[in-house]
């Protein structure tokens, strides 16, 4: 017998018989997936509102104490960008095996995230150039989105979405939905530090 | 800006006249079998494979309306399931090694166990790979799609998969075509 056909009529044999109970799968993953979407939701109203409040009461203050000038239109950055908005640098360990080494990504990156939502990326000589035009979304969920990488090392595997954290000259990320594993292992593996 | 809409497609209007909901059953009951039929051959664990597969349906679930109008729905809630599936693999290995078994669990309703113990000696990105050609007849293009790998590695992945288990199997490796 070929292995191409042990293969088929073994696989075909071992994956066994998955019909019996789609019905009740489908009613607990649509409640299950329902009350993710809830949760959410209630997280993402609760978020939004703790952020009125917060510019309701500190916003004024705020302005008032920086004594600036008025912004000019379309000059304005979004004030969830600002929250990240800098340079930032971080140095992937130069380990055996794994993305870093297949990739050649050992060495020192610098990230800048711009006011207006592009992405800057400086690499490590080995890796190469990286090309401009990337960019990332932030949200109110404290959820990063970005497309780096896509049509590139990425192929086409879509945006990556991920939670930030700003802990003093630190930035860190949290993969929560990532198709490329070259953009979680950059994003991911060191902290990135301001400067 | 235009993330997350990378790949959109028009929505075919027989499918936007269902509800968000009405669609996504229909494409559960289309997908969900074979999808819980590949974890099944990349985890070894009937239970297991349905919970991961119930996984990767729930996170497509929660992102239905966006994910529906992509080119491949059926293609992203594999990926979301193998890498689930490779993920679980991994995290049993690790256990495996600190409790010193060092191999997979056979169950007893299998039929294939020979077939079955040298697919678990694979990588399982081979794993994944060998499961969507010959299992669900996927041609090297849409397994590279579905792993998030180029073409030619995915080709790779395919080709030292089937002679590895030809060796194991001690079966006869046609010439590739």
């Amino acid at each position: 017998m070929s292995i191409d056909r042990r293969l088929r009529e073994g696989f075909e044999r071992l994956s066994g018989d998955a019909d019996a109970s789609v019905d009740a799968e489908l009613e607990r993953v649509m409640r299950r997936g329902r009350r993710q979407r809830a949760l959410n939701r209630g997280a993402t109203a609760i978020s939004i509102a703790a952020s009125l409040i917060i510019v309701a009461v500190f916003g004024p203050r705020l302005l008032d104490a920086g004594g600036r000038s008025d912004p000019r239109p379309g000059d304005e950055p979004t004030p969830l960008l600002s929250a990240i908005a800098g340079t930032y640098t971080a140095t992937l360990p130069d380990v055996g095996g794994g993305t870093i080494a297949r990739n050649d990504m050992a060495g020192r990156w610098t990230l800048t995230l711009g006011l207006n939502g592009t992405i800057e990326l400086v690499a490590p000589p080995a890796f190469g150039t990286v090309p401009s035009g990337y960019s990332f979304e932030l949200d109110v969920d404290d959820r990063f989105t970005t497309n780096l990488f896509v049509n590139d090392s990425c192929g086409d595997q879509g945006a990556g979405l991920y939670r930030w954290r700003g802990a003093g000259s630190e930035l860190t990320f949290i993969a929560v939905d990532e198709p490329c594993p070259i953009r979680e292992t950059l994003l991911t593996t060191a902290p990135w530090v301001i400067g | 800006m235009t993330l997350g809409r990378l790949k959109i497609a028009p929505v075919p209007y027989a499918r936007a006249v269902l509800s968000a909901d009405q669609d996504f059953e229909w494409f559960f009951r289309a997908q969900y079998p074979a999808v819980v039929r590949t974890c099944r051959l990349i985890v070894h664990e009937r239970g297991r494979a349905e919970e991961l597969a119930q996984d990767a349906f729930v996170q497509l679930y929660r992102h239905w309306r966006k994910v529906s109008r992509y080119e491949s729905p059926e293609a992203w809630v594999r990926r979301v399931a193998i890498r689930m599936s490779a993920r679980f693999v991994r995290r049993e290995r690790i256990r495996s090694v600190l409790e010193r078994e060092g191999t997979v669990t056979i169950t007893q309703d299998q039929r294939d166990v020979d077939l079955e113990q040298a697919l678990a000696k694979l990588p399982t990105n081979q794993r994944a790979a060998v499961v969507l050609h010959y299992l669900e007849d996927r041609p090297v293009v849409e397994i590279a799609h579905i792993l998030g790998c180029a073409e030619a590695t995915a080709r790779v992945h395919l080709h030292r998969a089937r002679r590895r288990l030809a060796e194991l199997l001690g079966e006869e490796v046609p010439d590739v075509d």
